[in-house]
């Protein structure tokens, strides 16, 4: 399984780049991208450098334009056409109807389906197969059984999964709204809360580790390409994210038991956890 | 201006042909998990106590969902015909596999989910997506919760808006919310609904219900509504 990994900066893509990372990715100011608009980059010639550089290395970088919003339809597409120019190998999509604005204006850039169009069976993926995507990015929140049909697609479409293990909200991501707007007031991450109702407290359900490191396994065994780092605005910890991914399948490739593997995976999970404490920042958002 | 109600299939079976008559449409099944989509049966009951229009709601869906959503529409539809049923859908392989099994005859209207897409960032009606859904899937209503979508437009739209309150949804999960797994369905929320508190929640409490998360909504009017959608909601746990 290879890697991806959402970037920031150069000095970001550097480090990953000299640690293995086989694909970059990162959001365009000009563009809508999910969450950590901060560290999206502003100039087309920044892009174009992380891009030769990664190019340099073999590896390869993508843009994400995983939010809808009408009014950048037009910068969308200028800006699609500055970024290939630049050297930007594929466009990470949402929404149906870009994929037709695309097509019209001729953007060829190669296509990758985001996780936020949702493709929880193989007929999204195949109605999506219609629309040029080379790739699919999987939902947290489905298992590799239940991914059988898109992981083995007869389109040749490649999947990518996120870093379960560290990577997995307990509502579905892109459909949660407890970040933002509507309780202005809440502080991020209200899902790992306690509630109190009349018959005790309550917690939104939460998978372990264990539970994590299986899927994890599963996705692995069931022949996912791809293992994606998302783009959190916390570099230390995307650091720390990435040295702990490339652990875990290191051991997969190992060909463990999935009880070994569990078992195992835990005990790096624990032996990193004081270094995910120490760089934790509360209120971050991921991207 | 329609009145609906919407009903999991359990409220379904109990409610009384007397309780629905005031209604111009009845959804069944949930926009949030797909294991409370409804059965055949379900339907069929619901059908024989109630005369007006029936929508059945769906949610994301796996393989095995997609092809009993596929199976229930079919039968909906040859059953008690097109004029009668609608789809609320909420994934695109569904709604891809309804205009080529029923070639564009089927009445569906954007999920809340779907809907949810647009919301994001933006907080806008995104007219090329709606447009798009329209053009490919022959879309004509949008299911929506949050007056949000509506601020901005004035009533030159072409589609009608099903507007539903008490409950907007906040969030959704594919967790069951009693057990800590999925998506295996033992029906262990029995159609409760969780009244959450927390210090935090200056706007009051949410709600759990559906494996979904959501505020209270006041009704809201606006041109472009031409059905409010009614869930039962007391807020408690039952």
């Amino acid at each position: 399984m290879r890697t991806t990994v959402g970037i920031s900066t150069l000095a970001e893509a550097r480090h990953f780049l000299e640690r293995g990372a086989d694909e970059l990715y990162c959001g365009f100011a000009a563009m809508p991208s999910h969450r950590a608009s901060a560290g999206s980059f502003r100039t087309v010639a920044e892009v174009g450098a992380i891009a030769s550089l990664a190019h340099r290395r073999g590896a390869k970088l993508f843009v994400a334009v995983n939010e809808i919003n009408t009014n950048l339809n037009s910068a969308i597409v200028k800006s699609l056409r500055s970024l290939e120019a630049a050297g930007v190998d594929a466009v990470i999509l949402r929404d149906p109807a870009l994929f037709s604005i695309l097509d019209a204006e001729g953007v060829k850039m190669t296509r990758i389906l985001s996780s936020l169009a949702f493709a929880f069976n193989s007929k999204t993926l195949e109605y999506f197969h219609g629309l040029g995507i080379k790739r699919v990015t999987l939902p947290q929140q489905i298992t590799a059984a239940e991914a059988k049909a898109i992981i083995k697609n007869p389109y040749g479409i490649e999947t990518e999964i996120f870093f379960i293990p560290r990577d997995f909200c307990s509502n579905i991501d892109g459909l949660c709204f407890f970040t933002k707007h509507e309780y202005g007031c809440v502080p991020h991450f209200l899902c790992r809360n306690t509630f109190s109702t009349p018959n005790g407290d309550y917690r939104m359900p939460q998978l372990d580790a264990e539970t994590l490191l299986g899927m994890l396994y599963d996705y692995h065994k069931a022949g996912a390409h791809y293992l994606k780092i998302s783009r959190t605005e916390n570099f230390p910890e995307r650091m720390i994210m990435f040295k702990e991914a490339r652990l875990l399948l290191d051991m997969l490739e190992k060909k463990p038991s999935r009880a070994a593997f569990t078992a195992k995976g835990g005990e790096i999970m624990r032996r990193l956890a004081g270094l995910y404490e120490t760089y934790s920042t509360p209120g971050e958002n991921k991207g | 201006m329609e009145k609906a109600l919407s009903l999991t299939p359990g409220q379904a079976a109990k409610a009384s042909s007397s309780s629905l008559k005031r209604f111009d449409a009845v959804y069944i099944g949930s926009e949030t998990c797909q294991n409370l989509l409804a059965s055949r049966a379900d339907v069929d009951a619901l059908a024989a106590k109630f005369k007006g229009t029936i929508v059945l709601s769906t949610a994301l869906l796996d393989e095995a969902a997609l092809e009993s959503a596929l199976s229930l529409a079919g039968h909906a539809a040859r059953k008690f015909g097109y004029d009668r049923i609608e789809v609320a859908v909420n994934d695109y392989g569904f709604l891809s596999e309804l205009k080529r099994e029923h070639k564009g005859r089927m009445k569906v209207s954007a999920g809340r989910l779907m809907m949810l897409n647009i919301l994001g960032v933006w907080r806008q009606i995104d007219t090329p997506y709606l447009t798009y859904l329209s053009e490919n899937f022959g879309v004509a209503a949008l299911e929506a919760d949050n007056p949000f979508y509506l601020y901005k437009r004035g009533p030159e739209s072409p589609f009608a808006v099903h507007f539903h309150t008490p409950l907007r949804l906040l969030a959704t999960t594919r967790y069951c919310a009693y057990s800590d797994k999925f998506p295996a369905c033992g029906r262990l929320c029995r159609d409760r609904q969780l009244k959450l508190k927390n210090t935090q929640l200056k706007g009051g409490f949410i709600v759990s219900f559906n494996n979904g998360y959501y505020m209270r909504e006041k009704p809201f009017s606006h041109p472009l509504v031409t059905r409010t959608v009614h869930t039962p909601a007391d807020g408690k746990s039952s």
